[in-house]
C-alpha cells in the first residue's frame, strides 16, 4: 500500500487573541493520497484555512504531527519548509494574489526563478503554462488589466508552472462569479487529470463537490465527516 | 455640527496612524527648523556686525577726518566744535589723534597692527575707559586695551616699546633746473658759458645758485648730475639754508645721471644757496635740479607735482623718501576693556593723553580726527544721524572757510556708525537670502514628504472616503477633514521645528565662528529673536497647510463607484483641455517676461508649454512616452536657462534658484521614471539574479509602476542631492591653487612701516646682519596702503561685489615686481601681448592699474567681468582718482589694486610695505618666514609661507562648505525618513502579497531584500537625476559665470561618492526594520489579510 502524500495526526492550532485563546484546530487527523482532488468544506471560521496552512507548512501546528511525503513538516525550520513549498507545492488563493506590478507571465515564472532556473527557458515555460490556462494572448498584461477569472487562471498557471506534486487552493472561487468559478474548477480538474497533481481545495462552495474525489467536512476545528464523491 | 464630526474623524485618524503622524509632524518640524535657522543665522550675522559697530564706536556716531588721516591744526577742530555747538548744542564734539604703530612687549612679543590713539585727558559725552586692571585714566599714563594686552601678554606696570614712522603730509615737488660748467667762472641758470674756459685750471672751483623757499614748504632736495657722460671729475653739492646751516653730499657724482650727488634738507622759509664745487676748473658741464617739496592734500596738486617730476627721468627714483622709523618706550598704567572708548576702530590700541601723543609724533597742536556724539546712548545716538549730518556738514564748511589750509579742505564728515550698521544690515540680509535660498530645497523636500504621506493616506482610506462621499459628505468637507488632520500634525511640528531652528542656528553660527572666522577675529554673537522664530513658525504652518489642503483637494476627487470596491479609477479623463490650458498659461507667462523682465516667467512659461506638448501625446503614444517627452526637454531647457539668463538680479536669484531647482528635479525624476526601456532593463537584470530573481523583480518593478509615490520620494532625495552636489561642484571653482597664489614668490611679509629695501633697513637699524637674509635669494618691497572704510572703489561704474570685510588695498608696483612677478592675468587688455607687458605698462603710465581677482566679480558673483580698458574709480572723500584697468589677476592672496609705487606713496603718506621674498634653493619658506619675523621684530614684520597660506585658505573654505553641506544635508534626513515610512506603508499595504510570496516559498530574507531594494532603487531614482542635474547645473553656471575668467571646473567625485554612500547606507538602515518586520510576519495570517 502506498503511503499518503500528506499525513497529519492530532493537529491542534491555538491562537492567542485579546479576547482569549481561539482553538482553530482541535485534533485533526487526515491523510491525502497523491493524485487526489480533496475538498475541505465548512462554514466560515471552522478552521479550513488553518488546516490548509498547517498541512502545507505555511503555519506550524500548536500540537500534532504533519508529514509531507518523507518529511516531517512540523519539525522543520522555516527555511526548510519554505524550500519544500517553493519546490514541491503550488498555491492558489481566494484574492488571486498576484504581484500587482508584475505582468501575467512574470507572475507565473516566479516559482521557476525561485528554483534557480535559467531566465530564458523559464519565460518559455511560463508562457506555456499561460497557454495551458488559456491566457496565452495576455501574457504582458498587468493583474489590474485582467478580469477576476483571468487573474485566478494566472494564479493557477503560477501554481503549476514548476510542476508541483500538490496544489493548495484556498477559496479559489471565492471572489469569482458562478460561471467564472466553474471554469476555474474545470481547469483544475483537467490539470489533475493530465498531470496527476494532487489538489487540496478549501472552500465553502458546494459546486466543488462535483470535482473532488474526497470531501472533508469541518466544524469548529474538527473534521466531522468525510465523503467520497463521483468526481 | 458636521465640523465637529470632521474634527473627530481627523483626530481619530491621526491617532490610528501614530507612526505616520510622527513622520508628518517630523517633516513639518524639519522644514520649519531650516527656515527658522536660516532667518536666525542671517539675523545673527547682521546683529553681530551691528554689535561690532556699537562696541567699536561706542558713543561716537559721526567722525570728521580726511582720507589718509592728514593732520590739521587743532584750531580747525576748535572752530568746528564752536560751529557745531552754535547749531546743535546737544552734540558733543572732541578731537583725537590716531597713528599706526608696531608694539613690542618687553617679553619680545610683537603686534604689528597696533594703533596709537590720543584722546583729550578730559572730555564729555564719550564715556570713560573701563579698567580691567590698573588705571583707567589717561592722566595716569598710557593705557592699552584688552586686545593688545592679550596679544602681548601685557599687564599694568609693564614696559611697551612702540616703533612708528612719523606721520608725513603728502608733498608735491616744485622743480627748478640749473645748468653750469665749472670752467672757473660762475654761470647763470640759463646755460653753459660761452666761450668755454681752458680745459684745466689750478685749485678748487665752484658755482652758486640761489632760490627761494616758502613757509609751507617741507623739504629741499638738490640733485646734481653731469651734463655730459664723457666727463668724470668728481663734483660736490652743498645746500645752505637761510639760517646758515649747510647740508653737503660727501661722495660727489660718479659721472652718470643714474648716480647723482644728492642732498636732502629740511625746509626753512627764505633764500637758499646751492653751491656746486670741483677740485679744479675744466670743461665739465652739469645739471642741477633743485626740488622743493610742498605739502599737498588734493589729487590735482599731487598730479601736477608728479608731472613736473616726470621730466626728471631716472632721477625721480631718488626722490622716494627714506623715512627713518622712531622708537619710544612707554609704561603701561592700565589695561582697559576693548569696547567703547577702549575699542575705537576695533584694533589693538595704546591710548595716550592727546598732547603727549602729539609731542611723540612731532605734531604739536595738530589732530587728525574729530569725533561727534549724538544725544542718547550708544544705540539711540544712531537714530539722530540723519538729522545731525546736514548741521555737521554746514559746520565743516564754516570751518573750511575760517581755516584756509589745504589739509582742512580735505576733511569730510562721515556717518561712521550708520555706515557700519547699514553694511551690517546688507551683510545680514545677504546671508539670510543665501541661507533661505539653500534651505528652500529642504523645505520643499519636507513639503513633498507631507504630500506623499497624505497621498498614501488617501490611497489607504479610499474606501472609507468613498463611503463618506456616498453617504453625502461633500468634497470640501473631505478636504477639510484632511486639512484638520494636517493641522494636527502641524501643531506639534511647527513649534518644535521653530525652536529646533534656534539650536541649529546656534550650531551654524558657532561653526562659522570656529571654522570660518577663526580665533583672531571678532566672532558673530548669537542673538535670539523671538519675533523671527514666530515668523518662521507662521511660515512653516502656512506652507504645511497649503500643501495639505492642495493634496486634500486632489484626494477628495475620489471616484465613488470604483473607490467603494477599492478598484482603480476608470480610465482617466481626456487631458486635452488641461493640456491646452497649460500651454496657454505657459505662453502667457513667457510673454509676461517682456513687460516685467522677470526671468522666472521665462523659465516657467516655456517649460510649461514644452510639458504640455509632451503631455498632449498621451492618447497617441501612452502615458510613459508622453511623460518622458514632456519632462526630458524641460530638463534640457531648464539647464539652458542657467547658461543663458545671466543678468538675473540678486533679489530674483533668491527665488529663481529654488523654483528652477524644483522644476529641474521633478522633470528629471519624471524623465528617468519614464525613460524608454527602463522597466524592461530592470526586469531583464532582475531575472538574471538567480534565486533572488523573484524578489528582485518585485523590488525593481514597484518603483517604476507606482510613479506618484516613487516620484515624490525620489524628488525629495533629488532636491537635497541636487543642492548638495551643485554647491560642492560649484565650490571647486573657488579652490585655491597654491602656485597661482604664490606668483613665483615664496614668502609674503607685511609691515605697517615704510621699507624701501629690507637689507638696507637692516644695515641702518640693526646691529648685525640678520641670518634670515642669508636664506633669502631676493626680495621685492611694495609700498602698501589699506583704505579704511571700504566701498570706495568702483569698476566700470559699479562697486565690486565681494563678501567679507573691506579689502581696498593698494600695492605699489616696483620695477622688480613688474619685471619678475608671475601673477597670471585674466581679462587682459588686448593691447598687450603678454602679462609682463601689462605690468610694465603700470611703470610707464601711472593711470594704469591691475586688480586682483576679488574685484573681478559682478553683482551676480560672476567672475571675468573686467575687460582691459575699463575704468576704476577710487572715491577719496569728495575727490576721486581714476585708473585704467589693464587686467585682473587670477590670484586672490594679495587682494587689492596694483598701481605705480609712487602713486601709493603720494596718496597714502603713512603707507606700509608688502615684501615678496624668494628663498634660496632648498630653504623651507615656512622657516624663513619665521626667521624673518624674529629678525625684523622691530618692523613688526608679519611673514607667511604663501603656499602654506593658500592651503590653509583652501582648508578654511572646505570647512565652510562642510558647514553648509551639513546644513543642506539635513534635508537628507527627510528623504531617508520618508523612505523608511514609505517602506513601512508599502509593507502594510502589501501584507497579503508578501504573505503569498512567503507562502510560495520565497525566503523571508529575500522578501526583506526585496523591500530594501525597492527603497534603494527609489533613492537611486532620486540620487541619479539629482546628481546629474546638480553637476550639469553647476557646469552651466560655471560656463556662464567663471569660464571667461580662466577658472577651472572639476567634479568632486570623492565627495559625491561619500554623499551617495551615506544616503544609501542611511536608506538601508531606515528600511531594514520595517522590511524585516513585514517579511517575518506570520505567513498564515498574512495571506488572509484583506484591505
Amino acid at each position: 500500500m502506498t503511503a499518503p502524500l500528506v499525513s497529519a495526526r492530532g493537529l491542534e492550532r491555538t491562537y492567542s487573541t485579546e479576547a482569549g485563546e481561539v482553538h482553530a484546530l482541535r485534533g485533526v487527523d487526515v491523510d491525502i493520497d497523491a493524485g487526489q482532488v480533496v475538498a475541505i468544506l465548512g462554514p466560515s471560521g471552522c478552521g479550513k484555512t488553518t488546516l490548509l496552512n498547517c498541512l502545507s507548512g505555511i503555519d506550524v501546528p500548536t500540537a500534532g504531527r504533519v508529514r509531507f511525503d518523507d518529511r516531517q513538516l512540523d519539525e522543520l525550520a522555516d527555511d526548510a519548509r519554505t524550500d519544500i513549498r517553493s519546490q514541491r507545492m503550488g498555491f492558489v488563493f481566494q484574492a488571486f494574489n498576484l504581484v500587482q506590478v508584475l505582468t501575467a507571465v512574470e507572475n507565473v515564472e516566479m516559482p521557476l526563478l525561485l528554483d534557480g532556473h535559467e531566465p530564458d527557458p523559464t519565460r518559455e515555460t511560463a508562457q506555456a503554462a499561460l497557454d495551458r490556462v488559456g491566457l496565452g494572448d495576455r501574457t504582458e498584461h498587468l493583474p489590474n488589466q485582467l478580469s477576476g477569472g483571468e487573474q485566478q487562471r494566472v494564479a493557477l498557471a503560477r501554481s503549476l508552472v514548476n510542476e508541483p506534486e500538490i496544489v493548495w487552493a484556498d477559496e479559489p472561487t471565492g471572489d469569482l462569479d458562478r460561471d467564472t468559478g466553474l471554469r476555474v474548477l474545470d481547469l483544475m480538474a483537467e490539470l489533475n487529470e493530465e498531470l496527476g497533481q494532487t489538489y487540496v481545495i478549501v472552500t465553502h462552495d458546494d459546486k466543488v463537490l462535483d470535482y473532488a474525489d474526497r470531501v472533508l467536512h469541518m466544524e469548529s476545528g474538527k473534521l466531522v465527516r468525510e465523503e467520497a464523491t463521483p468526481g | 455640527m458636521i465640523g465637529g464630526q470632521l474634527w473627530r474623524i481627523a483626530k481619530r485618524n491621526a491617532k490610528r496612524h501614530k507612526a505616520q503622524a510622527i513622520a508628518a509632524a517630523a517633516a513639518v518640524a524639519v522644514g520649519t527648523m531650516v527656515l527658522s535657522a536660516s532667518l536666525l543665522a542671517g539675523q545673527a550675522a547682521e546683529g553681530g556686525i551691528r554689535q561690532v559697530a556699537f562696541d567699536v564706536l561706542g558713543q561716537t556716531d559721526e567722525t570728521v577726518q580726511s582720507e589718509g588721516d592728514f593732520f590739521v591744526p587743532e584750531e580747525a577742530a576748535e572752530a568746528f566744535t564752536r560751529s557745531v555747538n552754535d547749531r546743535r548744542p546737544d552734540l558733543q564734539v572732541s578731537p583725537a589723534v590716531t597713528h599706526a604703530t608696531v608694539a613690542r612687549s618687553s617679553q619680545g612679543l610683537t603686534e604689528p597692527g597696533a594703533l596709537t590713539i590720543g584722546y583729550p585727558a578730559e572730555e564729555e559725552g564719550f564715556g570713560g575707559f573701563e579698567a580691567v586692571e590698573g588705571a583707567d585714566d589717561l592722566t595716569e599714563g598710557v593705557l592699552v586695551n584688552e586686545r593688545l594686552a592679550d596679544r602681548l601678554d601685557l599687564s599694568a606696570g609693564d614696559e611697551l616699546e612702540l616703533r612708528y614712522a612719523p606721520p608725513l603730509d603728502p608733498v608735491v615737488p616744485e622743480v627748478t633746473r640749473f645748468e653750469g660748467n665749472l670752467t672757473g667762472a660762475g654761470s647763470a641758470p640759463s646755460g653753459p658759458l660761452d666761450p668755454p674756459l681752458p680745459e684745466e685750471s689750478s685749485g678748487p672751483v665752484s658755482e652758486t645758485f640761489t632760490f627761494e623757499v616758502d613757509e609751507a614748504d617741507e623739504r629741499v632736495v638738490g640733485v646734481l648730475g653731469w651734463g655730459s657722460p664723457e666727463n668724470s671729475t668728481d663734483l660736490d653739492l652743498a645746500l645752505q639754508a637761510p639760517d646758515g646751516t649747510t647740508v653737503e653730499n660727501t661722495n660727489g657724482t660718479s659721472g652718470s645721471p643714474d648716480a647723482p650727488a644728492f642732498v636732502n634738507a629740511t625746509a626753512q622759509a627764505g633764500n637758499w644757496t646751492a653751491e656746486v664745487r670741483a677740485e679744479a676748473a675744466a670743461e665739465q658741464p652739469f645739471q642741477l635740479f633743485v626740488i622743493v617739496l610742498r605739502p599737498a592734500f588734493s589729487l590735482e596738486e599731487l598730479r601736477e607735482g608728479r608731472r613736473a617730476l616726470a621730466d626728471l627721468g631716472p632721477l625721480q627714483e631718488r626722490l622716494a623718501e627714506q623715512r627713518a622709523t622712531e622708537r619710544e618706550t612707554v609704561d603701561v598704567a592700565g589695561v582697559v576693556s576693548g569696547e567703547g572708548k577702549g575699542g575705537f576702530t576695533g584694533e589693538p590700541a595704546v591710548f595716550f593723553e592727546m598732547q603727549r601723543l602729539q609731542t611723540l609724533l612731532d605734531r604739536e597742536d595738530e589732530v587728525n580726527l574729530v569725533r561727534v556724539s549724538n544725544p542718547g546712548g550708544v544705540r539711540e545716538g544712531l537714530e539722530a544721524t540723519d538729522d545731525v549730518m546736514p548741521d555737521l556738514e554746514a559746520a565743516l564748511n564754516d570751518t573750511k572757510a575760517d581755516v584756509d589750509q589745504p589739509s582742512v579742505q580735505a576733511l569730510s564728515v562721515e556717518p561712521s556708525k550708520q555706515a557700519v550698521v547699514e553694511r551690517a544690515e546688507e551683510a545680514g540680509s545677504q546671508f539670510t537670502r543665501f541661507l533661505t535660498t539653500l534651505s528652500s530645497f529642504t523645505i520643499v523636500a519636507g513639503v513633498l514628504l507631507v504630500v506623499n504621506l497624505f497621498t498614501m493616506l488617501g490611497e489607504e482610506r479610499r474606501v472609507e472616503m468613498s463611503v463618506m462621499r456616498a453617504l453625502g459628505t461633500k468634497r470640501r468637507q473631505l478636504t477639510a477633514t484632511i486639512g484638520l488632520e494636517g493641522l494636527l500634525y502641524a501643531i506639534p511640528g511647527v513649534p518644535v521645528g521653530a525652536l529646533a531652528g534656534l539650536g541649529l542656528a546656534y550650531v551654524l553660527v558657532g561653526a562659522v565662528n570656529d571654522f570660518v572666522i577663526g580665533p583672531d577675529s571678532l566672532p558673530i554673537p548669537f542673538v535670539v529673536d523671538w519675533g523671527t522664530i514666530l515668523v518662521a513658525a507662521a511660515a512653516g504652518l502656512a506652507i504645511t497647510m497649503v500643501a495639505v489642503l492642495l493634496t486634500g483637494v486632489r484626494l477628495s476627487r475620489v471616484n465613488i463607484a470604483s473607490g467603494l470596491k477599492d478598484r482603480r479609477d476608470p480610465v482617466s479623463r481626456d487631458p486635452k483641455l488641461a493640456v491646452r490650458a497649460t500651454a496657454i498659461v505657459g505662453t502667457l507667462a513667457g510673454l509676461a517676461y517682456l513687460p516685467t523682465g522677470f526671468y522666472t516667467l521665462l523659465v516657467l512659461g516655456p517649460a510649461a508649454v514644452i510639458g504640455a506638448v509632451g503631455w498632449g501625446l498621451t492618447r497617441r503614444y501612452g502615458k510613459r512616452i508622453a511623460r518622458f517627452t514632456a519632462s526630458a526637454p524641460v530638463v534640457a531647457y531648464g539647464l539652458w536657462t542657467v547658461l543663458a539668463f545671466q543678468d538675473v538680479s540678486a533679489a530674483e536669484t533668491s527665488y529663481i534658484v529654488p523654483i528652477r531647482g524644483v522644476m529641474l528635479v521633478i522633470a528629471a525624476v519624471v524623465a528617468v521614471l519614464n525613460a524608454p526601456g527602463l522597466p524592461k532593463l530592470f526586469k531583464g537584470l532582475a531575472r538574471r539574479a538567480g534565486r533572488l530573481a523573484p524578489a528582485s523583480m518585485v523590488a525593481l518593478s514597484y518603483p517604476t509602476r507606482k510613479q506618484l509615490r516613487t516620484g515624490l520620494t525620489a524628488s525629495m532625495f533629488a532636491l537635497v542631492i541636487l543642492v548638495l552636489i551643485f554647491f560642492s561642484t560649484f565650490f571647486t571653482v573657488f579652490e585655491v591653487e597654491p602656485e597661482r597664489e604664490a606668483g613665483g614668490y615664496d614668502v609674503h611679509a607685511e609691515t605697517r612701516l615704510p621699507v624701501d629695501d629690507l637689507e638696507a633697513w637692516a644695515d641702518e637699524n640693526l646691529d648685525e646682519q640678520p641670518s634670515s637674509l642669508d636664506r633669502v635669494a631676493s626680495s621685492e618691497e611694495l609700498p602698501r596702503a589699506r583704505i579704511v572704510g571700504g566701498d570706495i572703489v568702483e569698476i566700470d561704474g559699479r562697486p565690486p561685489e565681494y563678501n567679507g570685510p573691506p579689502i581696498d588695498v593698494f600695492y605699489g608696483v616696483t620695477p622688480g615686481f613688474a619685471e619678475e612677478n608671475g601673477y597670471e592675468l585674466a581679462g587682459r587688455s588686448g593691447t598687450f601681448d603678454s602679462d609682463r607687458e601689462a605690468y610694465q605698462a603700470i611703470r610707464e603710465d601711472r593711470s594704469n592699474a591691475i586688480v586682483s581677482r576679488v574685484y573681478d566679480a559682478d553683482e551676480a558673483g560672476r567672475l571675468g567681468r573686467i575687460d582691459g580698458g575699463e575704468e576704476l574709480t577710487v572715491d577719496l572723500g569728495g575727490r576721486s582718482a581714476n585708473f585704467t584697468v589693464l587686467g585682473a589677476q587670477r590670484q586672490q592672496y594679495l587682494g587689492g589694486i596694483f598701481v605705480h609705487e609712487d602713486t601709493v606713496r603720494e596718496l597714502f603718506p603713512t603707507h606700509g610695505t608688502s615684501i615678496l621674498v624668494r628663498v634660496d634653493e632648498g630653504e623651507d619658506p615656512r622657516q624663513v618666514a619665521r626667521q624673518l619675523e624674529t629678525d625684523f621684530q622691530d618692523l613688526g614684520l608679519n611673514a607667511e609661507d604663501i603656499r602654506e597660506q593658500a592651503v590653509q585658505t583652501q582648508q578654511q573654505n572646505a570647512r565652510f562648505y562642510t558647514v553648509l553641506q551639513v546644513f543642506l544635508g539635513i534635508g537628507l534626513v527627510i528623504g531617508v525618513a520618508s523612505l523608511g515610512i514609505v517602506t513601512a506603508k508599502a509593507a502594510l499595504e502589501r501584507e497579503q502579497e508578501l504573505g503569498i510570496m512567503r507562502a510560495m516559498g520565497i525566503p523571508s530574507e529575500h522578501v526583506t531584500a526585496s523591500l530594501v531594494g525597492e527603497a534603494l532603487l527609489t533613492a537611486l531614482l532620486g540620487i541619479i537625476p539629482g546628481l546629474a542635474v546638480g553637476v550639469a547645473a553647476a557646469y552651466a553656471a560655471f560656463l556662464a559665470f567663471f569660464a571667461d575668467a580662466g577658472a577651472t571646473f572639476s567634479v568632486p567625485w570623492t565627495s559625491i561618492a561619500i554623499l551617495v554612500s551615506i544616503s544609501l547606507v542611511a536608506t538601508v538602515a531606515s528600511t531594514i526594520p520595517p522590511a524585516r518586520k513585514a517579511a517575518e510576519k506570520n505567513t498564515a495570517k498574512a495571506v488572509r489579510v484583506r484591505r
